[in-house]
């Protein structure tokens, strides 16, 4: 551990000093700092944390991708990367396994760039791109089941719970808020594989048992749609909305959520890692809706 | 860390990535004739309103998909698109293409008819000699005119949540002047959630239908919409004014004030495109707007496609307008 932070140490100094892109001096002292403040907190912590850590904080940001084809709205696949994808852990392993997860991402996909065009009502206009919102929210407990050399198998339930509101933006004409509103329980499956004391893969999969569901009205807006949103207030709005639900079958609903995540132990402390998400959610009530979302996240975790 | 690994790890997540197009639905291909096909067929399984506009949509197909072929440009195609539109006459259909004005199905609405038979600086000026409020993002201006009540809506929206201080406002007048002319519609939920203080007992305003499958007979239950009372009651006469700008929304709220007994109704025909409407795209990125509902008036009778009636019918003229006098406001403060 140490050497490694020696080494981590070096290798600034040695880039600071024989660096051939020139820094201004007080920029180079000021990142020399942190740079030392980074490794002393690296190193005080993993030095305070001598027990078996049961509990883990990651911090994920990444590049995503969605791929969405919504046909109560448009038939066209709305897609984009976008960079605004965090997720948030929480896990606990002792007697059980535990995983708490907060997911948000925002894509503004569009077909075409956008353009400008002149309405009655407001003149000028210069149309805008969609907007998806996307925030999950899961809580997983399971058992290990098998914890051998270098594999670790948890088996177990997923709350799942996803809320998703998006608008579509037609030109002159908005499309608002055909959500989509998901809660339901997966068989939890999370399988780590140590590859050796510094570098491991840990991966989660999550099958749904079942769903409930509220989707837009084959329209997007019908009288139930205005009776839900009659109130003006967001969470009696929401509450409406949730109530339309409908407990849906594995005919009417699937998905698939699933991870991949590399980690590399920096100590005993602080693991760095790349994770890959794919999320696939297929629906079929009351019209095909289809989406597939991919994240490559870069994390930071710390052990305690 | 092993090659493996590595390759293992990028194999996994590149096999995912790549089969992810056979989970999707076919689009509508991005040319002339399926761009024509695809508008056509959405109409034809999502729009309701066909019978109220006397319109045989197969026979605009007829008419209209021998003129598209492969070859069709751009323009063309958008004459044809705007041609087949116009048969609607529905100021709920819009299209929209690049750099150019949005066309209105709605002749009136597209072409500007009487748009200037109606200003509210030449009310705000002329008659309440510029003593007037605004709230609701401006979508509210009221003042007096004399002993009367002057409140014009430009919107519906969250400015109906001053409906409340409007009515305080003027509660020593002798009546209420709620001029809903050039009111562009919005949300009607906003007006029915807040129109409590104007009605003394529940009342039937409208009810309407949706469309929730691709058939043509495939509709939701009728849902009824209707008033409540909350509050303390405006018991004062009122006269509602329109015009064939008055549309959507406003026209839900103008039927909302129809059915009180305290209201006059004055001025034009409303618009006629009272059922909601929803936006769509097409493969080139041009847009449009189709209806997707049914309405009836609370006696059974639609006001969609001819628009609402007024009791006393009542319209400026260009030669009034010019000289600054809105003859529509003055027959309206002459009930009082």
């Amino acid at each position: 551990m140490k050497r490694a932070t020696t080494l981590t140490c070096f290798h600034l100094d040695w880039w600071f000093e024989k660096s051939e892109i020139r820094i201004v001096p007080h920029i180079v002292q000021h990142m020399k700092k942190y740079t030392f403040l980074i490794i002393a907190f690296f190193f005080t912590s993993s030095l305070i944390a001598q027990d078996e850590k049961h509990n883990e904080f990651s911090l994920n940001w990444g590049m995503g991708q969605i791929m969405r084809q919504d046909q109560t709205v448009s038939p066209f696949i709305h897609q984009q990367w976008a960079p605004i994808n965090v997720l948030l852990s929480y896990s606990r392993s002792k007697k059980l396994d535990q995983l708490a997860e907060i997911k948000f991402s925002l894509y503004n996909p569009s077909i075409v760039d956008p353009y400008s065009f002149n309405s009655f009502y407001n003149g000028n206009e210069t149309d805008i791109a969609h907007s998806f919102k996307l925030i999950d929210f899961n809580y997983a407990l399971g058992k290990s089941i098998l914890d051998k050399n270098q594999w670790r198998l948890v088996v177990g339930g997923k709350s799942r719970n996803q809320i998703y509101s998006s608008d579509y933006n037609f030109g002159p004409t908005l499309t608002p808020s055909p959500m989509f509103i998901s809660f339901g329980l997966d068989l939890w499956l999370n399988l780590r594989y140590a590859i050796n004391e510094q570098h491991y893969f840990n991966s989660n999969l999550g099958l749904p048992l079942f769903s409930y569901i509220y989707r837009a009205p084959y329209a997007a807006q019908n009288d139930d749609y205005f009776e839900n949103i009659y109130s003006h207030k967001g969470i009696k709005e929401f509450t409406n909305r949730v109530k339309d639900g409908e407990l849906e079958s594995w005919g009417n609903s699937q998905r698939f959520d699933f991870d991949l995540r590399y980690g590399y132990v920096l100590n005993e402390k602080w693991d760095v890692g790349l994770t890959y998400l794919l999320a696939m959610n297929f629906n079929q009530s009351p019209t095909q809706f289809t989406q597939i979302e991919n994240v490559f996240f870069i994390s930071g975790k710390i052990k305690f | 860390m092993k090659n493996y690994h590595i390759i293992l790890f990028a194999f996994l997540i590149l096999s995912l990535v790549g089969c992810e197009n056979a989970f999707f639905e076919p689009e509508p291909a991005n040319n002339p004739e399926n761009i024509f096909e695809n508008l056509w067929s959405t109409f034809n399984s999502e729009y309701a309103p066909f019978e109220e506009r006397g319109v045989d949509w197969d026979q605009q197909y007829d008419i209209h998909r021998p003129q598209v072929k492969p070859s069709t440009s751009n323009e063309e195609l958008i004459t044809i698109i705007k041609s087949m539109l116009r048969s609607l006459d529905d100021g709920h259909v819009s299209f929209t293409t690049p750099n150019s004005d949005v066309f209105y199905s709605n002749y009136l609405i597209d072409q500007r008819i009487d748009d200037e038979l109606f200003d509210l600086e030449l009310i705000k000026n002329n008659y309440l000699q510029n003593d007037f409020l605004k709230s609701g993002n401006g979508l509210n201006t009221y003042g007096w005119l004399g002993n009367v009540g002057y409140w014009h809506i430009k919107a519906i929206g969250i400015n109906m949540f001053d409906i409340n201080s409007i009515l305080d406002y003027f509660a020593s007048a002798d009546g209420l002047i709620v001029d809903m002319r050039h009111s562009s519609g919005g949300n009607f939920t906003y007006a029915f959630s807040e129109f409590g203080r104007l009605t003394d007992e529940k009342r039937l305003v409208f009810s309407s239908k949706t469309k929730n499958g691709p058939g043509k007979n495939d509709y939701t239950e009728l849902y009824e919409w209707s008033v409540y009372p909350k509050g303390k009651y405006f018991n004062k006469p009122i006269v509602l004014i329109t015009d064939r700008y008055t549309i959507s929304a406003s026209e839900r709220a103008a039927m909302a004030f129809k059915v009180l007994p305290n209201v006059t109704h004055l001025g034009d025909t409303t618009n006629g495109a009272i059922a909601t409407k929803i936006g769509k795209e097409l493969a080139n990125g041009w847009y449009y707007s189709l209806v997707t509902q049914k309405t009836y008036f609370n006696d059974g009778n639609t006001f969609e496609g001819v628009g609402i009636p007024p009791e006393i019918y009542v319209k400026n003229t260009s030669s009034e307008m010019a000289v600054g006098q809105d003859k529509t406001l003055e027959q309206a403060l002459g009930i009082f």
